[in-house]
């Protein structure tokens, strides 16, 4: 039986609980390696044809954003705007105009707001339930005029931003002072009339997913986890490539048993700085790379030699002994968004990965 | 793969009490089936049929080539399942409008339409005293409202909401047991929860209540949502999947359980070597669900079964004793391909183009003649194949290669359309 295992994100398939990894035969048979997908909420993506979609609980997302399909793994976490959509159940100030339903937003449909503001130092705003002095992200989708500038302000921060003149989202990372978010034209901002649709505010160092609070109070998106894939027959616990795409948030992934505490693990922990590292077993080898952007990983294993290369360069070496009785892949504690995931034969010619 | 079968059956030809196979194409390949009931299927059209006692049911549930249909004895203890209007129905602040197109195709669906101001709307029937487990399952449609919550204990804080829109679990509230929904022509979905009983109980019901689309199940406004054919369940276990619907007319209905018994003869199988094959979909789990290939008794018996887990076991028994077996861990709820090879050198599985081999390596061999009969079940009439089958087939000895390429599947995109699974 051919050992190998593949998760690539451009094409996959799924449904309520389950996605297809596969592997291949010497033959070129294929045999499924179905994983379990936990999500106990809805969640947004950006799908294929640009516009923001909602996959139904428990079902994976493919994600556009990047130009590219990947399967995107987020933290929980919790929009606290009540009233995401619906900006006339915001605070204006007299004199600006705020029209719901107005044109095509993010989603594809109606469902954008024009917002006139009718002079610099105007604002719209929405208090939440955010506490003060923590980290926070807030952001929402917008469209102006190219070159023109806003202020969104998050946890009470302002933050400057130019428009594209297209349909983006704008963000700010803060550490809170207020609770509320606030999209202005103070700071010497540039911009008149806008469309607005879906803000956010959560306290997360960065804009997750857009997570839909249509009324009053809050709402929650689950966290991903995605596990079990594949078995003993296509995994080599004493050797191979395990090969990565994409880009890592928080947290790793690997090669588990089911039966012991055996594992081989990639992943990102800490903070200040936050360290990459790959497990073998309990030894753990440090790597250089801390970086949010695109990574594309390769581990080479067998027993007694390792070498972790990140985009092309080799950043660690060990000499541990590999596990023995490896049968699943494991994302369950991972967060980013992946363009491949791949467990390869040892004899795998890296140079071409 | 090009060696011939011995034995094929792939769900096309039957009559009443008989499903016909392809190989051998004589009344020697044929199964013979008996129910003792009625039982329905979902017909080429998508719609909900009544099909008679003894004649197996050919589904077409997933679109495309029909599967069979097999399931244990089930019973609806929910009175006139599809007369709303029936005084055992509690109408709660809803009002009926009847007359509208159903999943049977005929015009007996019921609209439901939320009246009495801001209220908790609901339809529900009392079962009786509370019970240790009981299954609900409604089919509905939406109209202005496109949420509804099920739950069998009657309580709010126990209870399975449904988008009946988009069709998925919108979400769970403090349920000890298990729920799904499946999509049916024409707009309607299939909802069920099955749940162990609530705390301070003191009935079982069926019940539903409309949600608004805030989630709110306290509320005013106009509109509702159709519903027809109403299901109930109070025998002991949780259920990890629903039965196939069972009308009922004022009285409590069961459907017997399909055997499919009596394929074959000495003459069509291999018993000193060869392969079963089935293509299977697992359904309820709680008594073992089973293809066996036997002596016709106890003797000799090669048994594929899956029972309450994520696994199927392939058991070897000769001379009345369990010679080998495998156990293969596999999700059992999705359709899997899978093959019991037997011989000299040759008694392992084959799982979904994967090999898996004894843990202490057996060869099996049954004398010349002695395997003599196929069926979906034991071979004394017990455990029931509970399942949808896509096919079973027999042949001599095959290869390695041979038993991946029966198992496994030429590309991607056939996984994807075969586990009817969507591309994301």
């Amino acid at each position: 039986m051919a050992k190998n295992l593949s998760i690539v994100a451009q094409g996959i398939s799924g449904d309520d609980g389950h996605l297809l990894g596969y592997n291949v035969s010497d033959n070129g048979v294929f045999t499924p390696a179905i994983g379990d997908v936990v999500r106990g909420t809805s969640a947004t993506y950006l799908a294929q044809d640009g516009t923001i979609k909602t996959a139904p609980p428990n079902v994976a997302r493919v994600d556009y954003t990047n130009g590219v399909a990947e399967l995107l793994l987020e933290p929980e976490s919790t929009n606290l705007v009540p009233y995401s959509e619906n900006f006339s159940q915001w605070s204006a100030f007299s004199g600006q105009s705020i029209t719901p339903n107005y044109a095509i937003a993010p989603n594809g449909k109606n469902d954008a707001s024009r917002i006139v503001f009718s002079s610099s130092n105007q604002l719209l705003k929405q208090t939440t339930t955010l506490p003060i002095n923590v980290v926070c992200t807030a952001s929402v989708f917008i469209k102006g005029t190219k070159g023109e500038t806003i202020q969104i302000t998050g946890g009470g921060i302002d933050d400057l931003k130019t428009l594209s003149g297209e349909w983006e989202r704008i963000e700010t990372t803060q550490t809170s002072a207020s609770p509320d978010i606030i999209i202005n034209t103070y700071g010497g901002s540039t911009a008149r009339d806008v469309l607005l649709w879906g803000a956010q505010q959560e306290r997360i160092s960065y804009a997750t997913s857009y997570i839909p609070n249509i009324y009053a109070g809050v709402s929650t998106r689950s966290a991903d986890s995605m596990t079990n894939f594949g078995s003993s027959q296509i995994i080599d616990s004493q050797s191979g490539v395990l090969l990565f795409e994409g880009y890592f948030f928080e947290g790793g992934f690997g090669m588990q048993s089911s039966t012991s505490n055996f594992r081989i693990i990639l992943g990102y922990a800490g903070s200040n700085p936050r360290k990459m590292y790959y497990y073998i077993n309990d030894s753990v080898t440090e790597l250089i790379s801390q970086t949010y952007d695109y990574l594309k990983i390769v581990l080479k294993y067998n027993n007694g030699t390792q070498e972790c290369y990140v985009n092309g360069v080799l950043e660690g070496t060990s000499t541990y002994s590999t596990p023995t009785d490896l049968s699943f892949l494991d994302l369950s504690a991972f967060q980013g968004r992946i363009r491949q995931l791949k467990y390869l034969p040892y004899n795998t010619d890296i140079s071409k990965l | 793969m090009t060696k011939s079968p011995r034995f094929q059956m792939f769900p096309e030809a039957y009559s009443v009490g008989k499903l016909g196979s392809i190989v051998p194409n004589t009344e020697v390949g044929d199964f013979q089936v008996v129910r003792n009931s009625i039982g329905t299927r979902v017909n080429k059209d998508g719609l909900i049929e009544v099909m008679d006692a003894n004649v197996p049911r050919l589904d077409y549930s997933d679109g495309g080539c029909p599967k069979l249909l097999t399931e244990s004895s089930f019973t609806n203890v929910c009175l006139w399942s599809e007369d709303f209007t029936k005084s055992e129905w509690t109408k709660s602040n809803v009002i009926l409008q009847n007359g509208f197109s159903s999943p049977d195709g005929n015009n007996d669906a019921t609209k439901v339409v939320i009246s009495g101001g801001n209220s908790n709307h609901s339809l529900f029937q009392n079962l009786g005293s509370a019970v240790p487990y009981c299954l609900n399952s409604f089919f509905v449609k939406k109209a202005e409202y496109k949420k509804i919550s099920v739950s069998p204990f009657g309580s709010s804080a126990n209870r399975v909401v449904f988008d009946i829109d988009e069709g998925y679990v919108d979400s769970v509230i403090g349920l000890d047991g298990d729920y799904g929904i499946e999509k049916h022509a024409n707009g309607w979905f299939r909802v069920w929860v099955s749940s162990a009983i609530v705390s301070g109980s003191t009935a079982s019901y069926i019940l539903m209540t409309v949600v608004d689309d805030n989630g709110a199940n306290v509320f005013s406004g106009d509109g509702g949502f159709y519903i027809w054919g109403a299901f109930a369940n109070t025998a002991s276990g949780l259920h990890t999947c629903n039965s196939s619907y069972i009308p009922t007319n004022g009285a409590i209905a069961t459907r017997q359980a399909d055997q499919v018994i009596n394929g074959g003869n000495s003459s069509t199988f291999n018993s000193q070597s060869g392969v079963l094959f089935a293509d299977v979909k697992f359904k309820n789990q709680q008594s073992p669900s089973m293809i066996s290939l036997n002596s016709g008794g106890v003797t000799s018996r090669l048994d594929m079964y899956s029972y309450q887990g994520n696994s199927i076991s392939f058991e070897y028994n000769k001379n009345s004793t369990l010679a080998s077996s495998i156990l293969v861990d596999t999700p059992i709820e999705l359709k899997n391909k899978f093959a019991m090879q037997w011989g000299v050198g040759k008694t392992y599985v084959y799982v979904n183009g994967v090999k898996y081999e004894p843990s202490t390596a057996t060869d099996v061999t049954y004398s010349t003649n002695s395997l003599t009969n196929l069926g979906l079940q034991f071979y004394n009439g017990s455990f029931t194949l509970q399942a949808e089958t896509k096919s079973i087939q027999h042949y001599d000895s095959l290869s390695d290669l041979e038993m991946e390429q029966l198992t496994g599947y030429d590309s991607y995109s056939d996984m994807t359309s075969q586990f009817n699974f969507n591309v994301l």
